[in-house]
């Protein structure tokens, strides 16, 4: 760092807050309801050179390890005094952009005619066309589907906007004036950022403002490093499973190998698996990606509060992905859904830092974020109407020394929930329940948080319920130290009537006049043995209706009569298995589920078929892939048993894996 | 008639300051007495006792007492309030603990849950519910609300609240349960929702429930003990209680509805900055209170404390309109420290009042914003509040130079160096922060000015305006004591909801139900104010909705003319909320419906105005003394040390000047200069700027 330790803070200050003030800008004006509801947005201020090195902390996204450099490139031309940048092409933007409705704009700022930095932000717009209302859904097989495609280009040349980009932008999305709003509310932005950075450099000078930038990235990676230290040199393994992939049932996998190396880390996630006909991809392009790395910028943010908030904390880690699988899929995947991988995919890597350092990370969440869309006829206007009735989420992981937080989760999420009384304003339904779902928490001294409980009935016939993003239906939110998972997912149709019905993973689900629906999502996993759990934690957790007496017997061996903990029942049943004081930490519980698909689909195996898939072209990797398991897991492709899968314990399985793990490897060319 | 004294008091956690208006001869009083941690009523009383005397009144001289509190905020931050519980309908238990989702901190996998207000196991769920039409789902019976007071009585709690799902726009069903509940246990206090908040959302209605709860029976003993207190030493003038949205309540009122003043002690003092902008003709106004902990910023324009429909107090959100104030980081006890990278750094951590600042001598050993204005020589270590209290400058020269040594500073003056460091640092962070205020509201620094209050502010203004691109500081005349007269020029002042969504352009009756909701609620405004006792001088009724176009989250609150309520012109409304709109987002749907979601009145009493006497003209006064004060590469100047009651009205002081009073220091920088006017008030500009805000 070259610049003095005062004016290093002072310009810290400043930088931070000019990020902040363009996020209060754009969050002020702009009309997605994205950035209402769920801050689904981003500002920052970039570097000469391409890094981000402000970010605000406490507005929008905090996603920001991106480089800008090749969105620059692919532009074709430079960017000068007066222009602003316009795309929204992850594949052109090499992942900067990670969805087609992320409308992003880049600005550079000068000073006597010289580049001091660029000024940055995102919106995810309401609509940007395509198949679909919203542009995303996780049917999308091409990136087409989901929207116009706008490569870099000029949206403003030299202080000129383009008229025709407008137009064509206009005329290829549902919501037009909301969609300009927001480009005006970004432009706006912009110039707060511009309007700082010429003050930044009138009070400290352009040659320290440039050096600033520099010095606070160092800064950064400086904290980073010394918080990664914390981590024993090694490599960690660890990989967890999405249920499916959104078109087929087959699961998909993903995998981390985490090595660290004297507070340096890198994160390898070969061995995850090919990229899928959905819109579940990842597109990183190959980079270092913010939606890889969001894992060790929590963990690094948990140990050290006062870092910087810049790129430069993610100078440590570098990142290795296979290209043509679901974390680097070719162009034209669809990458609409990206968010449910990426909850999956972080939870890999939270695997891995728990493998290196158990105390410091919780387990993980449960795993999930839902909106519960209800489509019925308006009775206000006999119109369709489509809207979200609430949003679902989950129960956190549960850390060491404290229980994960009942019925939220933050580990990706920022969106709120409904609340009842307007749902029922808006919509044809009565809320039954909404709460604590019982018994869904991972079981441990220290447990999950619990996850929620939804049941709502429909007034009106002919109404539908779309549930997307459910998950967890059949690998659970793994629990460690001797902790047990979560609970699995649940959809339930007429709950507790001699009609009930689970449902499993819904796509959309129509209902009759009175039908009851019921969304159970599950709890974090569980930290250490539960038998070490105090009696009267137990106790209170049963009082207050979050545990019940069977599971406080079954996983706690607390016994509870009369609203007292019986302590002769307790200790006997506490002494009918050793208790571990002081477990190998890095042990996990994945569910009797988990385990019965890894003996079949093992680590090992898993490598190999990948491998074997990726040296077949694109255009029937997926259909090959589908085949394969078609005939080793039948069940899993059996209508009836979605979300209730029982695929694996036989041994055909096994012999039938075998066998076409050679025909495949026998007929794709040697590498 | 004998009483012609207002009293204005600020019971604060250090020190409870009292200011007394005196109609006769429009002198204005200060007094500072130290809080009593045991019965903060008895400071009260000690002050009175004590200014009076001061002033050579008799009790019967007073006729009116208005009093801020922040007991109710402390029991809250400090989860001391009240055994409470809450009546809720079947399904519905978890309310509390779910609140609106997401962590209180995404950033960390360490950070501590919440706690709860109310233990779960003292939520009781009955099977009672109503439909958003009214329509009665389903209804306890006498039994179940038997059976339920007694699990309430079981569980030993002083106070419940009552919410239904639904009730905000169908109170019936719930006001009949509380008051079976009020029947059935004596002594227990109850609160409904819906007669306390009748606002859509069932878990900010649900919160505000509880908190009335939490602090109610605290509240209670403390103003019922004040009461006797003040009728035992004759003075029986009507006590009123400052609250959250800037105004005041009868004692009653408070006593009934104790959450109306949780947020109410920042809230006086952007009064009675109000008070000043009306009085200088300064329609807009930035105000930064600067005390020990920590800074709070409010903006004032047309001459009132801008409001906010909703806040947050920690994680906790607040439904009820209130002065919208907050805070913007370092205060005098903000901890100076050097991280392992070798960055200086200020805060977050604050060393209080005790130990506090290393100057003060009390055991603090890490250096703060206040020895950093001590070993700068801006503050006396003689003259410090008033010279009561003994400051060690040499201490706290001695730990910034140990400090500032760890980068680099070094040499005969690294002590006061490190402090402009440190100093330069906190300036940036709290010039940033009114500069992100302004941003959020989309208002422009160039056009305010700043007032300066509380123990540090009137010291720091000068350096904080220079950063935050302000070009005019107002000091008011006791700065220390800001907040106890923003209790005696508080409007009389309650507000009123109610939610019932009405689709303008759809509804064919919406006009007609836009007169009978409104004159509704103006006529229980009306109700309220007749029995606050006539103090007020005339009476308004404002009236706002929350408005919408449908099934969009852009909620708009839009100010109604009484005309086009009246009159149930449903187009003119319609229209209010179309151009509010196109101003802020540069569009409308001219097609579309409107929805009005929530409605808002709010009923004010004007209290007369304090009339004060004139600073007088006289002679500038001689030179008392000059002080070295550095600022910074080796460079000391001598500053011209003024008593402020020394300076007559209409007098200048250019800078490098300091000025001193009791309750603070005000420092004049080079290239600034401090004018006093009429009516008491210090104005800082940069010397040679405009004389724009001149105060008359």
């Amino acid at each position: 760092m070259k610049i003095d330790p005062v004016s290093l803070e002072i310009l810290n200050t400043k930088v931070a807050a000019a990020a902040e003030e363009m996020a209060l800008t754009l969050k002020r004006t702009a009309r997605s309801l994205y950035v209402k509801e769920a801050v689904d947005f981003a500002v920052g201020l970039v570097t000469r050179s391409g890094r981000f090195f402000g970010n605000p902390r406490d507005f929008g996204s905090a996603l920001l390890d991106y480089d800008i450099k090749p969105t620059l490139d692919a532009l074709g031309e430079p960017l000068g005094e007066g222009d602003v940048l316009l795309t929204n092409h992850p594949y052109m933007s090499a992942g900067l952009v990670s969805h087609t409705p992320d409308l992003t704009l880049i600005r550079p700022y000068f000073h006597n005619g010289e580049l001091v930095c660029y000024g940055y932000n995102f919106i995810h717009s309401t609509d940007v066309g395509g198949k679909v209302p919203s542009s995303i859904s996780p049917s999308n097989s091409e990136i087409f589907q989901e929207g116009l495609l706008i490569p870099p280009l000029k949206l403003v040349r030299g202080g000129e906007m383009n008229r025709d980009v407008l137009a064509i932008y206009r005329a290829n999305v549902r919501t037009p004036d909301l969609n300009v709003q927001d480009l005006t509310a970004m432009l706006a932005a912009l110039e707060t950022g511009a309007k700082r950075i010429a003050g930044m450099v009138a009070a400290h000078g352009f040659e320290t403002m440039v050096q600033a930038q520099d010095d606070l990235l160092e800064y950064a990676a400086l904290k980073a490093r010394a918080v990664l230290r914390r981590i024993p040199d090694g490599t960690y393994d660890f990989w967890d499973y999405m249920d499916d992939d959104g078109v087929t049932p087959v699961p998909v996998r993903f995998r981390v190998a985490m090595t660290v190396t004297d507070g340096r880390i890198h994160l390898d996630f070969d061995g995850t698996d090919p990229q899928v006909a959905s819109a579940y991809n990842v597109p990183t392009l190959g980079t270092r990606h913010a939606w890889l790395t969001v894992r060790v910028l929590h963990y690094i943010t948990t140990h050290d509060p006062t870092v910087p908030f810049n790129g430069g904390l993610f100078e440590p880690i570098t990142v290795s992905t296979r290209k043509g699988s679901i974390l680097d899929p070719e162009f034209p995947a669809a990458t609409g859904v990206r968010a449910a991988s990426a909850y999956r995919l972080n939870d890999a890597v939270t695997g891995a830092f728990a493998r290196a350092v158990p105390k410091d990370v919780p387990t993980p969440s449960g795993g999930a974020m839902v909106p519960v869309v209800l489509a019925e006829y308006d009775k206000r206007s006999g119109a369709r109407n489509v809207l979200v009735v609430n949003s679902i989420i989950v129960g956190s992981g549960a850390r060491y020394g404290a229980d994960g937080y009942d019925g939220v989760d933050g580990s990706l999420s920022t969106i709120r929930n409904t609340p009842a009384e307007k749902s029922e304003l808006e919509a044809g339904i009565d809320v039954l329940h909404y709460g604590l779902n019982r018994d869904s928490a991972g079981a441990g001294r220290w447990r999950g948080g619990l996850g929620l409980a939804f049941t709502f009935r429909v007034t009106q016939g002919g109404s539908a319920v779309l549930g997307r993003g459910l998950e967890r239906f059949y690998f659970r939110p793994w629990g460690m130290a001797g902790g047990k998972p979560g609970a699995n997912m649940r959809v339930v149709r007429n709950i507790g009537t001699g009609a009930e019905q689970d449902l499993g993973k819904i796509d959309m689900v129509a209902m009759e006049e009175g039908d009851t629906i019921t969304f159970l999502t599950p709890g974090g996993g569980g930290y250490g043995d539960p038998f070490l759990r105090p009696p009267e934690a137990v106790l209170e957790d049963v009082r207050y209706g979050f545990v019940s007496a069977e599971a406080a017997e079954r996983d706690y061996g607390v016994a509870i009569a009369g609203g007292m903990v019986d302590q002769d029942r307790t200790e006997w049943l506490r002494s009918q298995r050793p208790v571990v004081e002081q477990p190998s930490e890095a042990t996990f519980d994945f569910g009797p589920e988990r385990d019965a698909w890894d003996n079949i689909f093992t680590d090992e195996t898993m490598a190999s078929l990948n491998a074997a898939l990726m040296r077949l072209p694109l255009a029937v990797r997926q259909d090959r892939r589908q085949a394969l398991f078609r005939r080793v897991a039948p069940d899993l492709f059996d209508p009836t048993s979605r979300g209730n899968r029982t695929v694996a314990g036989q041994p055909w399985c096994l012999r039938t894996l075998a066998d076409e793990l050679a025909k495949l490897i026998a007929e794709t060319p040697r590498p | 008639m004998s009483a012609h004294c207002r009293v204005g008091i600020d019971v604060g956690g250090t020190f409870t300051d009292l200011v007394l208006a005196d109609e006769h001869d429009g002198r204005l009083l200060n007094f500072k007495v130290p809080s009593s941690q045991t019965d903060p009523s008895s400071a009260v009383t000690t002050g009175l006792e004590a200014l009076l005397g001061n002033a050579n009144l008799k009790p019967d001289a007073i006729a009116l007492l208005v009093h801020g509190t922040t007991i109710a905020l402390n029991a809250v931050v400090q989860r001391r309030g009240a055994r409470i519980g809450l009546v809720i309908s079947k399904g519905f238990g978890d309310t509390m603990l779910l609140a609106r989702g997401g962590l209180p901190n995404t950033f960390s996998y360490k950070h501590p849950k919440p706690v709860p207000l109310i233990a779960r196991d003292h939520v009781f769920e009955i099977d009672a519910r109503l439909g958003p039409d009214g329509t009665v789902r389903a209804e306890p019976s006498g039994d179940d609300l038997a059976a339920l007071a007694e699990s309430i009585a079981k569980a030993d709690l002083d106070a419940v609240g009552v919410l239904i799902l639904n009730s905000y726009a169908h109170p019936d069903l719930e006001i009949r349960i509380a008051n079976r509940l009020r029947d059935l246990l004596p002594g227990l206090l109850v609160t409904a929702s819906a007669e306390l908040w009748p606002e859509v959302r069932e878990y900010e209605r649900a919160l505000v429930t509880a908190l009335n709860c939490f602090v109610q029976p605290l509240m209670d003993r403390y103003f019922a003990r004040l009461t006797d207190r003040l009728e035992t030493r004759g003075i029986g003038a009507p006590l009123f209680v400052t609250t959250s949205n800037g105004g005041t309540v009868s004692v009653a009122s408070a006593r009934a509805e104790p959450i109306q003043t949780l947020l109410s002690g920042p809230a006086a003092g952007v009064v009675a900055a109000a008070h000043l902008a009306t009085r200088l003709a300064l329609p807009k106004l930035v105000t930064i209170d600067m005390g020990g902990t920590s800074s709070d910023m409010a903006i004032i324009e047309d001459g009132a404390p801008a409001t906010a429909m909703e806040t947050k107090l920690g994680d906790l959100p607040i439904i009820m309109p209130v002065v919208d104030v907050w805070a913007i980081g370092a205060g005098g006890g903000s901890v100076i420290w050097i991280d392992a990278q070798g960055v200086m750094k200020v805060g977050p951590e604050s060393a209080g009042a005790d130990p506090g600042p290393i100057c003060y001598g009390k055991g603090g050993d890490r250096p703060t914003i206040t020895d950093c204005y001590v070993a700068l020589g801006l503050l006396d270590p003689v003259y410090f509040l008033g010279g009561r209290m003994a400051i060690d400058r040499q201490a706290a020269i001695d730990a910034l130079a140990k400090l500032g040594a760890k980068i680099g500073l070094q040499g005969p003056d690294a002590g006061p160096e490190t402090a402009r460091a440190a100093l330069r640092i906190a300036t940036a962070k709290m010039a940033t922060e009114v500069s992100k205020g302004m941003a959020q509201r989309g208002l422009d620094p160039a056009d305010f000015a700043l007032v300066a209050y509380g123990g540090a502010g009137p010291t720091h203004a000068a350096m904080l305006a220079e950063e935050a691109r302000l070009g005019h500081i107002v000091i008011p005349p006791s700065p220390g004591t800001f907040c106890a007269f923003g209790a005696l020029v508080a409007d009389i002042r309650r507000d009123f909801v109610r939610s019932r969504r009405l689709t303008l352009g759809q509804d064919p009756h919406a006009g007609v139900e836009v007169t009978r909701i409104l004159a509704d609620l103006e006529s229980q405004a009306r109700a309220w104010i007749a029995q606050e006792g006539g103090l007020a001088d005339s009476v308004a009724i404002e009236v706002t909705a929350d408005m919408q176009y449908p099934r969009t989250a852009f909620v708009l609150t839009v100010p109604i003319a009484d005309d086009a309520w009246r009159s149930g012109d449903a187009a003119a409304i319609k229209e209010a909320f179309h151009r509010e709109h196109e101003r802020l987002y540069a569009f409308r749907h001219a097609e579309s419906p409107v929805d009005i979601t929530t409605w808002r009145v709010r009923v004010n009493g004007a209290v007369p105005p304090v009339e004060l006497a004139a600073t007088q003209d006289g002679d500038p006064p001689v030179q008392v003394d000059t002080r070295p004060v550095y600022l910074g590469d080796g460079a000391w100047v001598d500053a011209a040390v003024r008593m402020r009651a020394d300076l007559p009205a209409a007098h200048s002081v250019a800078g490098p000047a300091i000025i001193e009073q009791d309750d603070t220091t005000i420092w004049v920088p080079p290239g600034w200069t401090a004018s006093t006017d009429l009516a008491g008030c210090l104005h800082l500009r940069p010397t040679g700027g405009s004389g724009e805000g001149q105060a008359s």
